[in-house]
This record gives structure tokens, sequence and C-alpha cells, in this order.
């Protein structure tokens, strides 16, 4: 990735190559509309790889103030401009200040570096890794490149993972009995339930299972909440008697939207699942129960 | 599109044709339309386009606008096109590019449940036949995942694709999905589990909708049960299941289902779906399971119905197992000694010893199945009074009886249990059956025939039956009578012992006497049912209309009752063992013919009961009873006195014309018969009245002659019938052997002079044509008369010298009917005829002189008295007369009467060339010829 | 061909039960052309039996019929032939040869075709043909008590009458021919 940083200027190349570029994974985002493709750490992989300077065109010397790369964890708040702020900055220094001739090649390493939270794009947040290379320069202002990476945080099989399970009902109305088999999953699990009919006495349509994503932002008077049906999936169709008992069986791995569950990372925002059982009856009324679930992101083996 | 759709899913449920064919018609535009898209998809490998169109393809059949056979035709078409999916979905899988599983599940991403089900249903068909999982697991999930669509219809047709797409795939005994895909339980366990399913959407279809809807509904569900009967009869089919997996799992699984569904319609049918989806034998061994469910099921199921084809079943597979069973009775024997072990149940399965002999005929020899159903009939008929009417319970009482009587043909108690049941039922009936009680009852009447091979006689051997007989009306107990008589007349039941016969009798007198109320004046027929003659003339006023026209069932009676009689006494053959399979015929032991006083017994058994018959019966069953007498009279003179007596009894009058014309042969037939009967030396001493032989005038055959007279002259009037019945006297006469000499000639006279008496009394009939006719019938007779008493003469036979007398008197006869015929010469050529057959009959007696000229003796003289010269003159005036009118008659007539003339005189020169090529010149009858012809005009040269 | 069937003196139900089977499964619909019975069949039944036979039915009155409407005799041309059919009792002495001659000779034919002797019998005399078919049944007659059942098949050809009787003798069903020809 070249920055065409002060391209009238002459500016220097920099170009920041990964050492593992080939065999390492690449995920495809889409922000802003724009897709591209990331590479893909986990949260203990060490980031290594050379940084390639190159004095700018028709110059064989580069004078400098010293070459910095540094490994930065961002959230970005919208409708917030003091909303960036960095939970992580690790900086290496490349070169000391002094001249550069020809093209030079820079390795650099961040060993053992914990990144803690996972990448995120949300509706009103963000969470980037980037890895950024600055030439400071003595009469032209710095030159810099950058290099997003995606982290993703992996997490074990948690200890406790009870099903959920619950009766509600509106009374001599509708009565039932739901059950989802856990209260966590991790993203390509699949979601599997039943739900007991006890009592109907209205004429139900058909019932579906909803996933709800809620972003949540900021704290106390500046909090604001997102919401977003990640998917409605039709699991009845038609009017069940009583002690009937319908199954439940969604596949997660189709929806590429979901994460895993964030609770107030950084203090700045938080992300939350909850399935979403929605009965719709013949006059078009819905009636519904919505449980939080639990995303994880599974350690594939 | 869909969208659209569903928000007009709250249309009303019975919408117009039109719309009706409008959404149908756009539904399947669709469905061709997204098909074509998913296969363009499919050849591009385009599988998630082509999963997108399936979809989209499978989302119309979420509707609920069509009517459920719009409905179907959109699932028919639809579905055609999954198919397609599956073939190509299997083709890709034998490349194995791609796992089972992973296509298993990606076609579950779909977000709505109906297209996702029918997809899921259609790979997970492929899933199993990759055999790259269980088959059980698969068809488990599969079953279990459909629960998501509760909608009845949509519910229904998704089961059924299933049942469609696995039907084939089940790890059934056989397939190549049984062993580590499954075993047989598991076929059951997905067929069950899915049939419940069915039945309960199928149920539920009747609470949908408005209630005022309701009718159409359930019309609508009853053309929707074969969807749920097709999962029944897909359990029946599996090759896997025997007998314990059906009677200890499937079995009670299913009635359970049946009972928990409180459904009237399903109830009824599914049992029926039960009773003949899967084999008799195997209800025979779960039958008390299955009658106890009855007894469970909503009140206004038709039990009786279930419980008829039951037994019809039961029973026919007892008569498939009797035709299997060849001579080896031993091998049946075993087998069903194998099988009861089998059951393990020797509580239901009576430990009774099989019996070989019954093997064959009674087919099956536990007799618990009968009894157990028996309690069952009755118990219906009493606990469902409030619901099954009179006339049920006997079609109940029918359906137990043929199943008594096919499954256990040899035993007849087993059937007459079923009259005494029947009777107890009738006993708490009103008094008056209702029309189809009787009907029905009629049929239980007449049921064991068939079975018994029409053994009439042992029907009527049933203790009970009579009892049930004696319920019934009398035009039941007519109906009855006939069957019964045509049985024994088809099945040629013996007729020699007299209980039987009796009891026989018994049984038809409905038939042998007719409908009671339609003459008054039975009395005295009904009171003289031995035989007397007493007070029969009462009823001849009230019948000289035409009687004859009576219907057809009376003519039918009659006829039965006639052959009836010319059965008795008939004995059996010996029946060829094993000849009707399946029906137990009468024992295989002939059984003698009866003697001929054996037969006269039984003959005067039944005269007695068709005395009662009334007179238009009696004119025609008495002749059968008169002419089996005169057949036994060869024998036994008691028999000639016993039809002497009837005719007295029955015909000294008639009721009819035509019943005195019967009346009248009879009398004839006695009196040819008592001629042919020699009197026995020994019989006189028996028979001391009749046969006085020093009295000639008092002997039997006089008697008999004498009241043929009477009755002709007392009954019958018209012309024509006079003459013919005169002729008939007369020729019979003729045709007697035996008559003494002065006997003969008494009743030779006798005659004429009743010819002459009753031709004078139509003379003075006023009417016009009478006059024209009696000539030419007096014409007739007369000559006739004067041909009996002639050839008699010449005959030689029992005649002793009265020759001459004789021959005077033809020549009288002939003189006196010319003379008669000659008195219609007014009547413009209508004597001309009546001459020529004078002619023709004075050549006849000219013959029989020719014939007897040349025997020595008085014969010769006698002949001559009759000349060829008087014949001649006969000759002459008939051509005379035929060319005194040939101008004015017709000329066809004329031309006829000419050959006629013609003829004869040709005639008589054959005889004469006969003579003479047979016997040579020179005989004294070739002489007469030569006369008569020389003198006619045509002599021999 | 031309096959008229001749039969007879049935008697049913008086004096025999029914026609012989093996008679009936010789006698079957669409085979017959004409036919002519000399009457006492005595039972509707037999009238409509012999009326599936064959459309063209001419039926005499025997004695022991009581269907008035029956004829005494009649006349029934056929190809070639003109054939008088009677019942016979009127013919005295009963069956004898110079009786039905006069009969002949009165209607005019060339076959007479009579009955109620119940026994078979063909003769030709003054080269006429006289056929007697005998009893179908085998009913008792009125000159003998039992008789041998049989009825006649004529194929009529041209000039040339083929008499073929049909006798049951001890359960057998046996045939024999008698050829005539009718003299110009």
């Amino acid at each position: 990735m070249a920055s065409l940083f002060g391209f009238v200027g002459a500016s220097p190349t920099i170009h920041i190559a990964l050492a593992d570029a080939d065999t390492r994974k690449r995920v495809p985002v889409t922000v802003g509309g724009k897709a591209s493709e990331l590479y893909l750490f986990m949260a203990q992989d060490d980031v290594r790889g050379t940084v390639t300077v190159e004095p700018p065109k028709g110059k064989s010397r580069l004078e400098h103030m010293g070459i910095k790369i540094e490994l930065i964890g961002r959230i970005e708040v919208a409708n917030d401009r003091a909303g960036r702020s960095e939970f992580t900055s690790l900086l290496r220094e490349l070169e000391p200040a002094g001249e550069l001739s020809g093209v030079r090649q820079l390795p650099f390493e961040f060993a053992n570096v914990e990144k803690q939270f996972e990448s995120y794009d949300g509706i009103n947040v963000r969470l980037r890794y980037v890895l950024k290379v600055t030439i400071a320069r003595q009469y032209n202002s710095n030159v810099s490149a950058e290099l997003e990476l995606r982290v993703h945080v992996l997490s074990y099989e948690p200890e406790i993972n009870s099903s959920i399970k619950m009766e509600v009902g509106i009374e001599d109305c509708l009565h039932i009995e739901f059950e989802y088999n856990r209260a966590k999953y991790h993203l390509r699990d699949v979601i599997l339930g039943r739900i007991h009919f006890l009592l109907v006495r209205i004429k139900i349509k058909h019932m579906e299972l909803a996933i709800i994503k809620r972003e949540q932002c900021g704290s106390g008077g500046g909090a604001y909440n997102e919401s977003e049906t990640v998917t409605k999936f039709e699991v009845m169709d038609g009017a069940p008697v009583r002690s009937e008992s319908i199954p439940i069986r969604l596949f997660l791995s189709g929806f590429d939207q979901l994460t895993p569950t964030m609770r107030n990372v950084n203090n700045k925002f938080s992300v939350k699942y909850f399935l979403n059982l929605v009965l719709i009856d013949e006059e078009d009324r819905r009636y519904f129960k919505q449980q939080e679930i639990t995303l994880w992101r599974k350690l594939c083996v | 599109m869909s969208a659209g759709r569903t928000s007009r899913m709250a249309a009303p449920f019975g919408a117009i044709a039109d719309e009706q064919d409008q959404w149908k018609h756009d539904a399947m535009q669709m469905v061709k339309q997204q098909a074509y898209l998913m296969k363009r998809a499919l050849d591009a490998a385009n599988l998630r386009d082509a999963l997108k169109h399936c979809s989209t393809m499978l989302s119309e059949l979420r509707t609920s606008l069509l009517s459920p056979k719009n409905y179907y035709e959109l699932y028919v078409a639809t579905t055609d096109e999954l198919r397609y999916l599956e073939a190509h979905f299997a083709e890709e899988q034998a490349g194995s590019r791609r796992s089972m599983l992973e296509l298993y599940e990606l076609v579950q991403h779909a977000g709505n449940i109906l297209p996702r089900l029918y997809l899921l249903v259609t790979v997970g068909g492929v899933y199993i036949k990759s055999r790259q999982a269980p088959a059980r697991d698969i068809l488990k999930d599969l079953v279990e995942m459909c629960r998501g669509v509760q909608h009845p219809l949509r519910g229904l047709f998704l089961r059924n694709y299933l049942m469609q797409t696995c039907r084939d795939k089940l790890p059934d005994l056989g397939s190549p999905y049984v062993g580590v895909g499954g075993t047989v339980d598991d076929a059951v366990d997905f067929v069950l589990a899915n049939f419940s399913e069915m039945n309960k959407l199928w149920v539920r279809i009747q609470h949908q909708g408005p209630v005022r809807e309701r009718d159409k509904r359930e019309k609508e569900r009853q053309e929707l049960r074969t969807l749920v009967g097709s999962a029944l009869v897909r359990l029946g089919s599996l090759e896997g299941v025997d007998l314990p997996l059906y009677r200890e799992k499937l079995l009670p699984r299913v009635l359970e289902q049946v009972v928990a569904c409180k459904d009237v319609m399903a109830q009824l049918y599914l049992i029926e779906c039960i009773v003949r989806g899967f084999p008799h034998e195997w209800h025979r061994e779960t039958l008390e399971t299955l009658l106890i469910t009855t007894t469970q099921l909503q009140p206004g199921v038709d039990v009786k119905a279930i419980l008829v084809q039951l037994m019809a079943g039961l029973a026919a597979h007892a008569v498939e197992v009797a035709s299997k069973q060849p001579a080896a009775a031993d091998a049946a024997a075993a087998a069903a000694a194998a099988a009861a072990d089998n059951a393990g149940a020797p509580a239901a399965t009576e430990p009774a010893p099989i019996r070989a002999a019954s093997v064959g005929v009674g087919v099956l020899d536990d007799v618990g199945a009968f009894h157990l159903l028996s309690r069952f009939c009755a118990q219906v008929a009493v606990s469902q009074n409030a619901g099954l009417e009179l006339a049920e319970a006997l079609g109940l009482q029918l359906a137990l009886l043929d199943f008594a009587l096919r499954a256990y043909g040899a035993r007849r108690d087993l059937a007459d249990q079923v009259f005494a049941a029947t009777a107890t039922l009738l006993s708490r009936a009103p008094r008056e059956l209702d029309a189809l009680s009787t009907r029905v009852l009629t049929r239980v009447l007449v049921e064991p025939l068939g079975t018994y091979g029409d053994d009439a006689h042992a029907l009527l051997a049933l203790p009970s039956w009579v009892g049930v007989l004696h319920a019934v009306d009398f035009d039941a107990r007519r109906a009855v009578a006939r069957d019964v008589a045509r049985a024994a007349l088809r099945g040629n039941a013996p007729m020699v012992d007299g209980a039987q016969v009796g009891r026989l009798l018994d049984a038809l007198e409905p038939l042998l006497r007719g409908a009671p109320a339609a003459r008054a004046p039975l009395a005295s027929y009904g009171g003289a049912a031995g035989g007397a003659a007493s007070g029969a003339t009462t009823t001849a006023a009230d019948a000289d209309d035409d009687d004859d026209d009576d219907d057809d069932d009376v003519q039918e009676e009659v006829a039965l009752a006639c052959r009836l009689v010319l059965a008795l006494g008939r004995g059996a053959r010996a029946q060829p063992a094993g000849a009707a399979a399946g029906a137990p015929a009468p024992p295989p032991v002939a059984v003698p013919p009866s003697t001929p006083a054996e037969t006269l017994g039984l003959l005067r058994t039944m005269r007695a009961r068709l005395l009662v018959g009334g007179p238009h019966r009696l004119r025609r069953t008495m002749v059968p009873v008169v002419h089996r007498a005169l057949e036994l009279a060869r024998v036994s003179p008691a028999a000639l006195e016993f039809a002497h007596e009837t005719l007295v009894s029955v015909f000294p009058t008639a009721s009819s014309a035509r019943a005195a014309e019967a009346g009248y042969g009879l009398w004839l037939c006695a009196l040819l018969a008592a001629d042919g009967a020699r009197p026995a030396p020994a019989a006189p001493s028996a028979q001391p009245a009749p046969s006085e032989p020093a009295a000639p005038e008092a002997s039997l055959p006089f008697e008999l002659a004498s009241g043929a007279l009477l009755l002709l002259e007392e009954e019958i009037s018209h012309s024509q019938a006079q003459a013919a019945a005169i002729v008939l006297f007369i020729a019979t006469l003729h045709a007697c052997r035996n008559f003494p000499r002065s006997s003969y000639e008494a009743l030779a006279l006798k005659a004429v002079g009743y010819s002459a008496r009753l031709l004078k009394k139509t003379d003075q009939c006023p009417a016009g044509a009478r006059p024209a006719a009696a000539p030419a019938a007096d014409t007739r007779v007369r000559a006739t008369t004067a041909a009996t008493t002639a050839t008699a003469a010449t005959s030689g036979d029992g005649c002793d010298g009265g020759g001459v007398r004789d021959a005077k008197r033809v020549r009288d006869c002939l003189a006196r009917a010319r003379k008669a015929a000659d008195a219609c010469s007014a009547a413009n050529g209508q004597h001309v005829p009546l001459l020529l057959e004078l002619l023709d009959q004075a050549l006849f007696f000219l013959k029989c002189g020719a014939d007897a000229a040349d025997e020595p003796g008085a014969a010769g003289e006698r002949a001559a008295e009759l000349s060829p010269a008087l014949v001649a003159e006969l000759a002459n005036h008939a051509a005379t007369q035929l060319a005194a009118v040939r101008p004015t008659a017709d000329a066809a007539a004329v031309g006829a009467m000419q050959v006629h003339l013609d003829a004869s005189l040709a005639h008589a020169r054959e005889r004469r060339a006969a003579l003479a090529a047979h016997a040579g010149d020179g005989r004294a009858a070739l002489a007469l010829y030569d006369e008569l012809l020389a003198a006619v005009g045509m002599p021999v040269s | 061909m031309v096959l008229v069937l001749v039969i007879g003196d049935m008697h049913i139900p008086y004096r025999s039960a029914e026609l012989p089977p093996s008679f009936m499964k010789l006698l079957v619909p669409n085979k017959i052309q004409h036919i002519l019975c000399t009457g006492n069949l005595c039972s509707k039944e037999m009238h409509d039996y012999l009326r599936s036979l064959a459309a063209d039915l001419h039926i005499v009155k025997g004695d022991s019929d009581d269907n008035a409407r029956l004829p005494e005799s009649k006349v029934v041309p056929i190809g070639a032939f003109r054939i008088g059919v009677t019942h016979g009792h009127q013919v005295v002495p009963w069956g004898d040869e110079d009786a039905l001659a006069i009969v002949r000779r009165q209607m005019d034919v060339d076959i007479l075709v009579s009955g109620h002797t119940h026994a078979f019998k063909a003769h030709v005399d003054g080269g006429k043909l006289f056929i007697n078919p005998g009893s179908a049944t085998g009913a008792p007659g009125p000159l003998a008590p039992t008789s041998v059942p049989s009825f006649v098949l004529m194929d009529l050809q041209g000039t040339t009458a083929t008499t073929y009787v049909y006798e049951l003798v001890d359960g057998e069903v046996g045939v024999k021919k008698v050829d005539f020809v009718k003299q110009s």
C-alpha cells in the first residue's frame, strides 16, 4: 500500500509490508460502502514486517529527522468530534535522524503485544487498529503512511453456558414456554430451540425469531443506543394448537454482520445481541419476547 | 410479489371461481418463471442464485388464497420442479464436490419457513441417498423440522411431499438404508410420526375459517383424506413390518392417534384404512385390540360400517386361506400351530386341538374371532341403540353371518348362533318392521344358501332359522321362499326324506299359497288341505276372467312349485371331494331316490300344500302333480288312483276357460295312462272301488274318459275350443290300446253325441260368423270321428267282429259331414276346402281298407264297405264344386284348392304305385285303387 | 346357408324342469336365423329364451299351451322351401304318416314339421319331407312315459335341406344327419 502523500512536493515513498503477508488471512471489510480486504490478526499475534522507504523521485538521498512506526488502537465515535480516542499506541524507532541514500528496507516488530479489543465497524462506532509510519522532516511536513489491521479476539468455550428457558404469556390468551439451548453462542454456532404452546387462544398467523444487535455509545446524558435487526427468521407458519411444540434451528454462520458481544469497551461503547421471538396474529398484532444472548468468537483449531 | 400476496392473505376462504382461476394462474406463472431461472442458474453452477429462485418459487406455496383443489395443482407443479433440483443435487453429489452436510445447512438459511422446509426435504432426500449420514437421523430431523408448518393445508402438503420424497429411502428390510442407516423400527417411527402429524393437521382443517362455510370445508376435507390415508398405506407396505411389530408397536400407536384425534370423519376413515391397509390375518390376531378401540370412538362414528368391513375382510381372508390349502392339511395345521406359538397368546387362541378335518371347508379353526365379533356386534347394537337403527343392527348381523359362513363354513352351529342372536334382537324390536329392516332380514335369511352350495335342507336345519323367518311379513317370507326354492332346485337338493321335504314345504308356504288377501273365498281351499274335493266349485265364479296375467312373480312362483313337484323323490349323486372350493357342498354321500311308494307319499304331501294355492295357481300347479302321479302309475296302481282323485277334486269344473282346457288335457292324459297301466292281477283286492272288471262302465279308464267329457260339456264353451277338444278326445281314444270293445263303443258314441249337441248349441248362436264356422267344425269332427272308428275297427286290436257296423258308421259320418259341408256352399266356395278335407279322410279310409283287404276273413269285407266308388264320387263332387266357384271366388284361393285336389289324387296314385311295387299286381288292394282312379278319370294305363 | 332350429314339446315346468344344459350350450344367439317351434313350451321363460336365439320365431299351439294367441298351424316360407308347422295332437292317429300326409296336402308345403309324439322322426313321403323334432326336454309324452331329449337343426341351401338331429343319450349329445332335396 503506497501512500501518495506529498505527490507534488516530491515526497518519499513509504511501503509497509507484513512479513507474513503471503500466508496471513485477509478478511473483507466494508466501511462506508467501500469494500476492501484487511489482514487479520488475533489478539496475541506478533506484528512484524518491513517498511520500505524510497527517496522522492529524481533524488537519491533523503534527509530526515527520524523514521518511526506506531501500532495504534483507537475508537472513533460518530457525531462526536472529540470522540476519537486511542486506547493503545506503541512506538518503534526505525531509524535515527540522518540521511538515507537509495531505497532502504527497515524491519519492524511488535512482539507480544496484547490487542485487547476486537476490530469493530458499527453504526456510530468504529474500533480500528492501524500501523502508522512517520518520516519526520526538518523543513517539510512529516510524511506518514498507514496500514489498517483487523483484529479478532478469540475466546475459549465459556465455562458456564446454561440454556435459556422461560415461560411467558398473556393471561387467558397465550401461554408459551421457550427454550434456547444456550445463552452464549460463538459466531458460527447454531441456535437450537423449541417453543411449547401451553395455551393458544389467539389466531396466530406466523412466528419468527429475530436477532437484534444493540450498539450503545457514550455514557450518562450523552449516551445513545442504536438497534439493528440482523435477521428475521420465520420459524412457524400457521396457528399451532395447545401442546404443540415447534423446533427452532438458526445457523449464525449465515450472518456476516455478527460480532462478538462487547461490553463497555474502553468505557466507550457496548455491542449486545438479543433473540426476539415474535408471534404475529391474524390482525397483524405482534407479541414478542427478547432475550439477550452473548456472542463470542471461537478459537479455531 | 409474494409480499403483495401475503397482504391479501385475509381474503375470504370462499372466493368466487374467477378469482381462484386468476390466482392460480398467477401463481403458476410465477412458478414457471422462477423454475426457469433456477435451472439456468444451476446450469451455470450458481448455486446461490439457484436456491434463491427456488425459494421464490416455493414462496408461491405460502398462499392462503387457493382452494384445496387449486392448491394441490400448484403443489404438483412446484414439486415437479423440485424433482429437477433433487436430480441435480444427486448428480452433483455423485461427483462429491460438496459435503452433503454443508448443503443441508446451506438451505436452512432461507428466511421463510415453507420454502426452507421444502428445500430441506429435497436436500434431505439426496443426503440419505448419499449415505453420508444414517438415514435414520435425517428422517428424524426432517419429520421434526416440519412441525414448523402448522397451517393445516400447507402442512399437510408439505408432509405429503416429505412422505413422497422419502418413501423409497426408508431403512426398510431389503433397502440399502437399513443397517448403519437404521432399522425397520426407525422406518416405522418415521412414517408413524409423519402420519400422526398429518392427521392432526387434517383434522384441524374443520376449524379454519368462518363457521358458515363449515359444510364446504368438510367436503374439501373429505377430498384431502387420501393424503393421510396414503401415509398409513405406506406403513402397511413396509417389508420389514411383521405381525409382532404391528401388534406391539404400530397398531397401538396408530389407534392411539385415532382415538386421540376425536374426529368422526378421521376416526372412521382411519380405521377403514387400517382394515384395508394391513393383512386380514393380522386383524385376526389383533381383533380384540381393534374392537376395543371401536368402543372408544366418537359417538357419531359408524362403528357398524367398520365392523362390517372388518368381518368382510376376515371372511375374504378365510376363503383365501382355504383356497390355498390343498390336500396338505397337515402342513396347514402345522402352520396354524406355529402362528399360534408365535403369537404367544394362548389366552386368545383357545388351546383346542386343530382339527385337520375341517381344514378345506371350515377354514378357521379358532372360533375365538367369531365369538369376539359376535359379542361386539351385540354390544354395538345395544350400546349405541340411540344411534343404531334396527336395520343397521340387522346389517351387522348380516355381516357377522357372512363372516361365520365364509370363515367357519363347516361350523353350522355358529351360523345358527347368529340367527339366534338376530331373533333376540328382533324380540326387542317393534312388531311391525320397517321396510329396510325387512329387506336386510330377507338377505340374512337366505345368506347361508350360497355357502351351503344351495343346500336348502342345510339352511332349514338351523334350529333358529324359523324364528327369524316368522319375524318378517308375508311378502318377505315369500321372497325368502322364492330364494330357498330356487336354491333347492339349483342345488339339486335330494327330495326323499319326508321330514326334510316337510320342513322345506313349511318354509315355502307363502310361495305355494300366494298372497292371502287377494281372493276372498279361500277358506274352502285352505280347509281342504288334505286333498278333499269339497267346495272347490265355489271359487269357479270369481276367476272367470283371464286370470293369467298375473305378475311375473306369481308366474315364477308357480314355475318353482311345478319344478319342486318334478323334483320329488329325487336323490343325490355323490359329490366329488373338493369339487367346490370354499363352498361346503352337501355331504359326499349319494342319496338314493325314493321308491315309488315313498314318492307318492311325498307327492301327497306336496298336493296338500298346493291345494291352498287358489284356483289360478292350482290349474297350473296340479298339472305336474298329475303327471308325476301318472308316471308313477306304471308301477304303482295307487298312483293312478291318486291322479284320479286329484282330478276329481280339482278339475270337476274349472275356474276359467284355460283351467278347463288344462284340466281336460289332464283327464285325457290320465285316461291314456290308465289304458297303458294294465290292471295288475293282485290290485283289485287292494283297490276295491274303482276297478270292477265285470262292469266296464265302472272301470277307471271309463271314469276318466267320462270325467273329461263332463268337463268338456260343462266348461268348454268356445266352439273352436270345443271342436279342438273333441278332436283331442278322439285322438286320445284312438291311442288307447287296452279298452274293452264295449267301453270303446260307448265312448265313441258319446263323443259323436257330444259333438252333435255341442255344435248344435253353437248353431243357435246369433253371431254372424258362427254359422259358417260351425259346419266347418262339424265336418271336421265328423270326419275325424269316422276316422277314429274306422281305424280302430281296422287296426284289429281288441275288436271282435263288429266290423261291418263300424264301416257303416264311417259311411254315415262321411255322408253327414258332406251334407254339412254342402250346407256352406252359399258362403262363396267355403265348402270346397271342407269337401277336399273330407276327400282326404275318405282316401285315408280307403288306404286303411286297402291295408286290410288282403287279409283273410271278415276284415276284407269290412273294408269293402267303403267302396272306391264312394270315394271317387266325393272326389268328383269336390271337383265339380271347385269348378262351380271358380268364376266368382278369389283366384289365389281357387288355385290353392286346385293344388290340394291334385295333390290328393296324386297321393292316391302314389299309394297305388307303392303298393304295386311292394306287393306286385293282382291284389285286392290294388283293385280298390284302380277302381278309384278310373272313376276320377285317371285310369292306370 | 340358412340355419333353422326345429324344436318343441318342452313342457316346462309341467313335465320337465329345464332344457338340458348341454343343449343350452349348443344353442347360442346369432347362429340361428329361424326357429320353428312345434309348441308345448308351456312357459314364458322358454318363449323368451327362444326369442333370444333368433328374432324370427314361429310357434304353434300345443295341446298343453294355454296361450290362445298361438295359431294351430303356420306356413313359413324360407328360401326355396315352404315349411308347415303344426303341433300334431290334432292329427289322428298321432304321428301317422298318412294322416300327416293329409295335413301336408292341406297346407301345401315342402316340409311338414310336427311334434306331439316326443320321438324324433324324419321321413320322406311322396317327395316331401316330414320332421318331428321330438321333445327338447325329453318330457313324458302321450304315448310313452319317457323320451329321449332331442331337437333338429335344418341347414337350408338352395333346394337342399340337410337335417341334423341332436339327441341326448346317457348324458352325451349325439348328432345324426338326414339329407333331403326338394323335387321341382
